[in-house]
């Protein structure tokens, strides 16, 4: 078919679209070099501190916004996720006020760089420590945010316990001792407050550049992210309301048939993606950054970029949706006796969860991706806004 | 998808084309001869200039373009209002593509007439009439990008028409109207597009008319996305396509949901071709395909023959398609004639056929459109798949033979009316089998 005379638009369109694309698309790749990774909150930022030969750069915890979801710009590499259940039937919110203002304490000690928490090992380099809260929480907070996911394809077969969360801790760090030390901690922290762990996945992803990184298919993800105003992800944070400055989060972890991918010559894999395997570019032409033209066929009337092809079945064009804000990690199942499995923890933001229920909807119907993924832990939650010395975690929510 | 309708448009493609500078030879060939720049209200092509473009530079607002039969090769923009251009014969006077430019007729002015000649051979459109530009950079809404569209940034172009056009071997649409108001598209004829022959997309309040036209031999013989309200469909033919017509809601573009047409006496027949272009969703076999459309009236239609299905319904995404009357049509010989797809989340209500014979009518499933009420209509099952023949490459698909031109004239026509007359839809009959049949055969 790629041997078809194309029908495509012009050179000069294409640099238009090109144009647009710049506007609207990539977020752009910041190392990280400067102080959080490009973070444009200025506030309380931590100075680079020398660590033996090379500069070690930290992530500020406070700000408007909570560390781990568009700062750093490039997610670190290694992720400790856990998802609490509080052991009570009902949540007392001075209780939760509490345990938050003290996550927050130990969060702020676990990130700073002097003097170094005394159950890391090394330093905290990129690390970043999430909070987001499950419905149970949210209803007892008396927002009527709606954070409880709809079921999607294959739901049905996930037990309920993987399904549901009161407390997300979200660990990243450039280091997998550190983002599991630092974990250790925060579930000690939990633990004591009378929460229970229901699941849990250590998680990595390649370094990659910015946001985009390849996922355990071999394949580029995260390309076409939120366009940004003054650094910060557009239709990602909530405007209004005591969750003002969160956002709301959505991880699903999926078991991915490597083999059966593996199985498909190069060709039958890029129909799948609807991207180009090395470069990344959309099939219908150009770079990986490149806005993917949905419309281009070829002479006798096929997309280039195929029906059925994921780039094609995510696009938000198809639901009238805004951009999620994705920041996947791989992972790795190791059972003794059976062969070890790859999966994708996928994890998205977006300021309001219907986007990521519609894409996904459409995506269970169209997305041949899905044939190769089965999902088997998925929870919705809010990350709650940002805190400092004089704003404790979580306290818009609980006062 | 066993019953694979084509989703909503893939209007998708990013055209901006700076015209002038494409148009053919450009500002330096041959200027008409008044060199004091005086406009002229008449400008013969190539008497008074060697092409359509170096006309368009000297016509007058409302004047004529008058096209001497020859081929022509260039991407023509009219962007003076009111401007008729008119070939003296229409299948002599081709503009053509030769399958490397992006158009060949495009109108962002008000008012524009195009009519009796013959657009071929270009990548995208055949004549486009459309109200989204910047200055003379011509937009098709940028849903390759992530923005969502504005339509407020771009006021629909108001009143045109298309009159004895062919428009043949074009690589997406025929005749395409996008974001426009008060447009008839008339007695034209395309074939051989990869998305569809005659396309009308984005308007409310369209007031817009699409009749006497044969659109064959396209994936989609008529497609609407998103065109609502006084948009009439009438005494069309619609046949030997892969699909005969649509009517769909899609988010790419403004003004979801699509609702309110009137379809009637057409024939809508026989749509399995497998000498077009494929149709990308992998559409075939169907009359017409219902998709997120609202308070559609089809009225008296003859649609038979499609080996799919007569008529599809389903939703486009979150979109229901609801309130959709079939009254009075000949359904016949299609392998179902009224099918609904829609799925469990977003059904189908108040789907209503009317007239007689209806319990002769293959309805899958059973019941459906004999409720007329707004609980969920019946679903099932899609029926079992078809098998689909591969796409014919657009420059490929056979070529219509002689049309009938419009008389020869070289009066400047009054300026388009305000409004558009539609028919009432009390008038308008059962169309005959034959109807428009007889044209284009070579």
């Amino acid at each position: 078919m790629s041997e078809e005379p194309a029908v495509r638009p012009t050179r000069r369109s294409l640099l238009f679209a090109g144009g647009a694309g710049l506007a609207a698309g990539v977020t752009g790749m910041v190392t990280v070099g400067a102080v959080g990774g490009g973070d444009p909150e200025p506030e309380g930022a931590h100075a680079p501190v020398s660590g033996g030969q090379s500069q070690i750069t930290t992530v500020d915890p406070h700000g408007v916004h909570q560390a781990g979801t568009h700062r750093p710009l490039t997610p670190p590499t290694h992720l400790s996720l856990h998802v609490f259940e509080s052991e009570r039937s009902a949540l007392s919110a001075a209780d939760l006020a509490a345990t938050l203002t003290e996550l927050g304490t130990v969060i702020s000690a676990l990130t700073m760089p002097e003097p170094r928490h005394e159950r890391l090992s090394a330093p905290p380099v990129d690390l970043t420590v999430q909070v987001g809260v499950g419905p149970r929480v949210v209803a007892a907070a008396g927002l009527t945010l709606d954070v409880r996911l709809p079921e999607f394809a294959g739901s049905d077969a996930i037990p309920a316990r993987l399904r549901r969360g009161d407390l997300i801790i979200s660990v990243a760090a450039r280091h997998p001792e550190i983002s599991v030390q630092a974990s250790d901690v925060v579930a000690e922290l939990l633990t004591a407050a009378g929460f229970t762990p229901s699941w849990s996945q250590l998680g990595f992803r390649p370094q990659g550049e910015g946001t985009i990184a390849a996922n355990p298919l071999g394949f580029d993800d995260g390309i076409v992210q939120p366009a940004t105003a003054g650094g910060v992800p557009e239709h990602v944070y909530l405007d209004e309301g005591p969750a003002k400055n969160g956002t709301i989060g959505v991880i699903r972890r999926f078991v991915l048939d490597t083999a059966a991918f593996a199985r498909l010559d190069r060709d039958q894999q890029e129909h799948v993606f609807g991207r180009d395997k090395a470069t990344g570019a959309p099939l219908s032409g150009g770079t990986r950054d490149t806005d993917v033209n949905l419309g281009t066929k070829t002479a006798t009337g096929e997309y280039l970029v195929p029906a059925g092809s994921h780039v094609r079945a995510a696009h938000p064009s198809f639901t009238g949706s805004t951009l999620m804000l994705r920041r996947s990690y791989g992972y790795r199942e190791s059972v003794d006796g059976r062969l070890d499995r790859s999966g994708l923890l996928f994890i998205s933001f977006q300021d309001d969860l219907e986007v990521f229920s519609r894409t996904q909807s459409r995506m269970d119907r169209e997305d041949r991706l899905m044939e190769f993924a089965t999902a088997t832990a998925e929870v919705a939650f809010l990350v709650l806004p940002g805190f400092d010395a004089e704003r404790p975690l979580g306290s818009t929510l609980f006062r | 998808m066993p019953f694979p309708l084509p989703r909503p448009a893939a209007t998708t493609l990013a055209v901006a084309v700076a015209l002038g500078a494409l148009s053919g030879c450009g500002d330096d060939s041959k200027v008409p001869s008044d060199q004091s720049g005086q406009k002229q209200s008449v400008v013969q092509v190539p008497g008074d200039a060697e092409t359509i473009g170096d006309a368009l530079e000297v016509v007058e607002e409302n004047g004529l373009v008058l096209v001497a039969p020859g081929t022509y090769r260039e991407q023509v923009l009219i962007d003076v209002e009111g401007v008729t251009l008119r070939g003296t014969e229409r299948n002599g006077v081709v503009i053509t593509g030769e399958g490397t430019r992006t158009a060949g007729v495009i109108a962002i002015a008000d008012g524009v007439r195009i009519e009796n000649l013959t657009v071929t051979d270009t990548l995208l459109y055949g004549v486009l009439v459309t109200g989204t530009h910047e200055g003379n950079e011509v937009l098709t809404p940028a849903q390759n990008g992530y923005d969502q569209f504005d339509p407020a940034k771009f006021p629909p172009l108001q009143r045109f028409r298309v009159d004895h056009v062919t428009a043949t071997n074009n690589g997406l649409y025929g005749i395409y109207a996008f974001n426009t108001q008060h447009g008839v598209i008339a007695d034209s004829w395309a074939s051989g597009s990869a998305d569809s022959g005659i396309y009308v997309g984005q308007c409310r309040d369209c007031d817009t008319v699409v009749t006497g036209n044969v659109a064959a031999h396209n994936a989609v013989g008529f497609e609407n996305a998103n065109a609502s309200d006084s948009l009439t469909v009438i005494g069309n033919r619609f046949s030997e396509n892969r699909v005969g017509l649509t009517l769909t809601s899609n988010y790419q573009e403004a003004f979801v949901p699509q609702r309110g047409n009137l379809v009637a006496g057409n024939v809508i027949s026989d749509n399995n071709d497998a000498g077009s272009p494929a149709q990308a969703d992998g559409a075939f076999g169907i009359g017409v395909g219902v998709a997120g459309g609202q308070d559609n009236v089809l009225l008296r239609n003859r649609i038979t023959g499609n080996d799919n299905a007569g008529v599809i319904v389903q939703n486009a995404e979150d979109v229901p398609s609801t309130g959709n009357t079939f009254e009075g049509n000949v359904l016949a010989d299609n392998r179902a004639d009224l099918v609904n797809l829609s799925i469990p989340e977003h059904p189908a209500s108040r789907t209503c056929l009317k007239g007689q014979g209806l319990g002769q009518l293959i309805l899958h499933p059973k019941g459906f459109g004999r409720t007329c009420t707004a609980d969920p209509d019946p679903a099932t099952t899609p029926l079992p798949g078809i098998s689909v023949p591969e796409g014919v490459a657009f420059l490929e698909v056979i070529r219509p033979g002689a049309l009938p031109s419009l008389p020869a004239s070289t009066d400047v026509p009054a300026p388009l009316p305000a409004t558009v007359t539609h028919p009432a839809a009390a008038d308008i009959a059962l169309p005959a089998v034959s109807l428009l049949a007889g044209l284009g055969h070579r």
